[in-house]
């Protein structure tokens, strides 16, 4: 797991002696919950936090701590990924955050009275598959859960570390979680990441500005992506993206990924089951 | 002969306090100065970068006014110690604990205003409220600096005249 130290400074002192009760190992989330007692994911369970008499509830002031923490005391340096739900904290951990949105023009502008909070502690995943062997721009596949974005990362990191050079599209901070300019996950010594933005915008800014060998995305969802993928699809640059599909037939039943295998812009196709284990199909 | 030595001392001390009071309004004209500067600077960094407060505080720290640089010195350590510490408290506990800081009351009320507002709105909200306290300081500072060289004088010649005029009663 990784250093957890950016996490505790977000949580009052009774709910640290609590955490600290927990199996460490196995902790996924910690979720407060305005009026009620925090709980810890833990293996796939949710369980109270077993804290001390007097401090059993969550308040609003703790709810409000925490998102003070994670926005660096700066609403409106975290004022776009909050709109998003979330913030990012040092060493890849992710808070999201739930309240009452505060709409203006039709678009998110802020987030008032916070009701529930969720940490999410990152930790690094051993993979006891060998990763695909990429040598054409891939489709990574798998139902929510399966760890696409675990394996996109890992190919990544392994694409960057035998010397291409690989641009990642970051539009939610999920795959790389820089903080002030520096990924708090490895992707590799030859990675550059753009973070922000969208998707689309982002992949047309990687292809002009920083020369790639290689484009990473994480969730291929609008049709402005596929139109930006096909910019630079044919420009010598391969991609490696993912898709919520649980496999080829899902993809074609949607009419976003039909019209992504009609590009064909991706010669293999990596399917993620949901015990992590994948296989490879080349596209034809 | 200790008569003498006695009077030069009175005229002396009166005369500190005289140059003393004239130099902290100079500080003050100074420090306001410097605040403005950092105003327009925290102002700037907030709408073309984002920097959160705790770094900002960091940068504004190496203000060559030394009381300036030590109030936001001390904001930026406060804010860094505890995470989830709201920086309008950081503010208004590193302007306390500033001794050096030689401004008004007034002064100090526009920048517990300010605290309130920092860190809490969006991009927008936040440089409104620095131009208010931007504003607010500026013509503290116009009003100070039309009066700073009369009441320097006065501080001075006060100073040295009281001390006269003690040295002679005494006498």
């Amino acid at each position: 797991m990784n250093d957890c130290s950016a996490v505790w400074e977000l949580l009052p002192e009774a709910y640290r002696e609590a955490v600290n009760q927990t199996d460490m190992q196995a902790l996924e989330e910690l979720r407060l919950r305005l009026g009620r007692p925090p709980t810890a994911l833990c293996a796939g369970a949710e369980r109270p936090l077993p804290v001390r008499t007097g401090f059993g509830l969550v308040t609003r002031e703790d709810l409000e701590a925490v998102l003070l923490g994670a926005s660096e005391q700066s609403a409106y340096a975290a004022n776009g990924t909050l709109r998003e739900g979330y913030a990012v904290l040092p060493g890849g951990h992710r808070v999201g955050v739930c309240g009452t949105l505060v709409i203006a023009d039709g678009e998110i502008r802020s987030l008032k009275e916070p009701s529930s909070v969720c940490i999410r502690i990152a930790r690094e995943v051993r993979r006891t598959q060998p990763l695909p062997r990429l040598d054409d721009s891939a489709l990574i596949v798998g139902p929510p859960g399966s760890g696409k974005t675990t394996l996109l990362r890992d190919c990544i990191r392994s694409l960057s570390d035998t010397g291409q050079r690989v641009c990642v599209a970051d539009e939610r901070g999920e795959l790389a979680a820089c903080l002030h300019g520096k990924p708090q996950r490895d992707l590799g010594a030859h990675t550059d990441v753009l973070t922000g933005g969208s998707k689309a915008g982002g992949i047309l800014y990687l292809l002009r500005a920083m020369n790639p060998q290689w484009i990473a995305m994480d969730e291929i969802t609008a049709p402005q992506d596929l139109d930006a993928m096909d910019q630079c699809g044919y420009c010598g640059v391969r991609l490696l993206a993912t898709a919520h599909a649980a496999g080829r037939g899902e993809l074609s039943k949607r009419p976003l990924y039909r019209r992504l295998l009609a590009l064909g812009l991706f010669g293999q196709l990596i399917v993620l089951h949901t015990d992590k284990t994948f296989e490879t199909e080349r596209m034809s | 002969m200790f008569k003498g030595f006695g009077m030069a001392c009175i005229v002396l001390a009166s005369s500190c306090v005289g140059f003393g009071f004239a130099r902290s309004v100079r500080r003050q004209a100074a420090q306001l100065a410097q605040l403005i500067t950092a105003l327009e600077f925290m102002k700037s960094e907030i709408q073309y970068r984002m920097t959160p407060l705790p770094e900002l505080f960091g940068q504004l720290a190496r203000s060559p006014e030394p009381a300036v640089g030590g109030m936001f010195a001390r904001c930026a350590g406060i804010l860094r110690a505890n995470r989830t510490s709201p920086p309008a408290a950081a503010f208004k506990r590193a302007m306390e604990e500033e001794k050096r800081l030689v401004l008004s009351p007034e002064s100090r009320q526009t920048l517990t205003a300010l605290g309130m507002a920092l860190g809490r709105f969006d991009v927008e909200g936040q440089c409104r409220s620095i131009e208010l306290a931007q504003r607010r300081l500026q013509a503290e500072s116009d009003a100070l600096e039309e009066k700073k060289r009369a009441r320097c004088r006065s501080y001075e010649t006060i100073g040295v005249c009281a001390g006269l005029a003690i040295a002679v009663i005494l006498v």
